[in-house]
């Protein structure tokens, strides 16, 4: 199967849509067909200057529907209870409360409606090095309302970024040395900057193997933060894993011991 | 001159002598736990020794200058662990019952101590830095602070996550006094034990079983979150390289003045690390240390 055929397994490309922070490399694409709105944090003809010298092809970049500023989904598009299915390829990883993502998709989402995520595997890119992420964490930023990376985020993103053979992400198998990116002070200077200034650095709150996210949903869902359950789910390919949620989903029916025995075993290389 | 003293500076240079890791290794088994502990110690100077219930490793009646901090009276703790099968005859006569303050308001002193002794208590901080900064503050110049630290690959903690930096920055910035409900919720999710023991040996090949069920969680989770409750968990979850980083970058990011002075590896199910305001530090490369701690959590 493609990258393609794993995200779009659940997608119905003539019922409406979103596509959440495609910039230039949308997969769910409105000249292909899709029935799709767009939500960027710039607007298309801003996305077009950042991305332009970038060596990537500006022609992919769609006009952004909703242009997103903080808020939630259903302010931003006026909508709840109507999408059929939203795609966000590289994004929930970023999201400074996790669980309020999930839940502001759940809301503009209609019942049977879907969220299809590839995401990072951590084995296989820069925050290789990092824990991954446990419960804790998460559910204490959505107590939290985070709305901006923490302070000790950037400093542990900072501290532990790495590349392997110069690389931010690479595949199985991949023996090429590994380095460091950031120095201590680097991780000092940045997280200074969002104690003092707060401000909003864009990198990666969370970090997953394929099988310590599924267990997550399925934690989540048990513990009553979320609806969503899990409804297919594809194994890392490349740097990335591909899983599908919906409200009506069957959820990770491994059983937990089972599930975080499996976790050790991927961390185990 | 002490002679735990002696012996440890006596074996640690004829340690550096040998070539062999596992020479090395042998000679660090002989030492005891209490070598280890309180090797750098000198038991006429006063120091504090943080919750020792009825398992202290400095008690008065060996001669140790020592008050005690624990969070109840020795009545209190003799009722508590009598039930446990203790041995309530060990517990120490209660200096300073902690009920939440700082240890230099708990004391009235500052710049005091000359060491601190704290055996499986700083995974149970809600606020770690917080911890190790009023430790700092109670102590002079030159005192240490000896901890012992329960080993996350030979205890309940086995499946968490280590603990990250992040977290730990983050608990210090919200001034956390209580287990947030994310830990404990993860705490009770996670909690194994391995053939019924809650802490185990290198090389324990017994079955695995989790403790507590998304139900006990919710409950639990629920009453720190409706009721401000404090539900006594660990909030971290270390291997000896992870905590041994995770003290230098603390160190190096300037939340702490402390760096360690001396560290013994794992034996049975915990680690042994002091630390002091004129510690050498963790001298290992960040890279080399972040890839021993991969190491140390692939098995």
């Amino acid at each position: 199967m493609t990258r393609e055929e794993k995200i779009l397994s659940r997608v119905s490309k003539n019922e409406i849509g979103i596509e959440i922070g495609p910039s230039h490399a949308p997969i769910a694409a409105k000249r292909n067909g899709f029935k799709v709105h767009i939500i960027d944090h710039m607007s298309k003809e801003q996305l077009i200057k950042k991305y332009t010298g970038h060596n990537v092809n500006l022609d992919n970049i769609e006009d952004v529907d909703f242009v997103w500023s903080g808020q939630s989904y259903s302010a931003l598009t006026g909508k709840t209870n109507y999408y059929s299915w939203i795609i966000a390829s590289h994004l929930i990883e970023h999201t400074p409360d996790l669980i309020s993502f999930l839940k502001q998709c759940e809301e503009v989402l209609k019942e049977d409606g879907v969220i299809s995520l590839a995401i990072p595997d951590i084995r296989y890119h820069f925050d290789y090095f990092r824990p991954i992420t446990g419960l804790s964490k998460v559910i204490d930023a959505y107590f939290g309302k985070h709305t901006i990376h923490t302070a000790g985020t950037v400093a542990e993103y900072h501290l532990s970024c790495a590349l392997r053979g110069g690389q931010i992400a690479w595949e199985q198998g991949n023996t090429k040395e590994l380095t460091l990116l950031y120095s201590t002070e680097d991780a000092y200077n940045q997280m200074q900057n969002v104690i003092k200034n707060k401000e909003y650095l864009d990198l990666h709150s969370w970090s997953f193997t394929p099988t310590s996210f599924r267990l997550l949903i399925q934690d989540l869902n048990d513990l009553g933060f979320i609806s969503l359950k899990e409804i297919i789910f594809f194994p890392t390919a490349g740097c990335e894993f591909y899983i599908t949620l919906g409200k009506g989903g069957t959820g990770f029916l491994q059983n937990r011991l089972d599930a975080l025995k499996m976790i050790k075993a991927e961390l185990s290389l | 001159m002490l002679f735990t003293n002696y012996l440890l500076r006596r074996r640690v240079q004829s340690s550096k002598k040998l070539k062999g890791k596992e020479l090395l290794r042998n000679d660090l088994v002989q030492m005891t736990k209490e070598e280890k502990v309180l090797g750098m110690i000198d038991k006429r100077k006063i120091g504090l020794e943080i919750g020792p219930g009825h398992a202290p490793l400095a008690p008065k009646k060996d001669g140790f200058n020592v008050q005690i901090i624990d969070y109840m009276n020795k009545e209190q703790l003799i009722k508590a662990y009598t039930s446990h099968k203790g041995n309530i005859e060990n517990i120490e006569e209660v200096d300073f019952v902690w009920n939440g303050q700082s240890y230099a308001k708990l004391t009235g002193k500052t710049n005091y101590y000359n060491w601190i002794i704290a055996s499986h208590l700083i995974e149970h901080t809600p606020d770690l830095i917080s911890f190790l900064k009023e430790c700092e503050e109670v102590l002079n110049e030159d005192g240490i602070l000896s901890l012992v630290v329960p080993d996350i690959r030979y205890h309940f903690d086995y499946f968490r996550p280590i603990t990250g930096i992040s977290k730990v920055i983050d608990a210090y910035m919200n001034k956390n006094t209580l287990q947030t409900p994310g830990t404990v919720a993860e705490f009770l999710l996670y909690l194994s034990k391995r053939g019924n023991q809650v802490a185990w040996q290198e090389g324990c090949k017994e079955e695995f079983s989790l403790v507590h069920d998304h139900t006990d969680a919710y409950n639990t989770m629920q009453r720190v979150i409706n009721y401000g409750v404090y539900s006594d968990s660990h909030a971290w979850s270390f291997t000896p390289t992870s905590f041994r980083l995770l003290i230098q970058d603390l160190n190096n990011l300037k939340f702490i003045s402390f760096r360690e002075i001396a560290f013994f590896p794992t034996s049975g199910s915990e680690f042994y690390i002091t630390l002091g305001k004129k510690g050498a530090g963790f001298s290992q490369n960040r890279l080399d240390a972040l890839k021993t701690i991969k190491e140390e959590i692939s098995f």
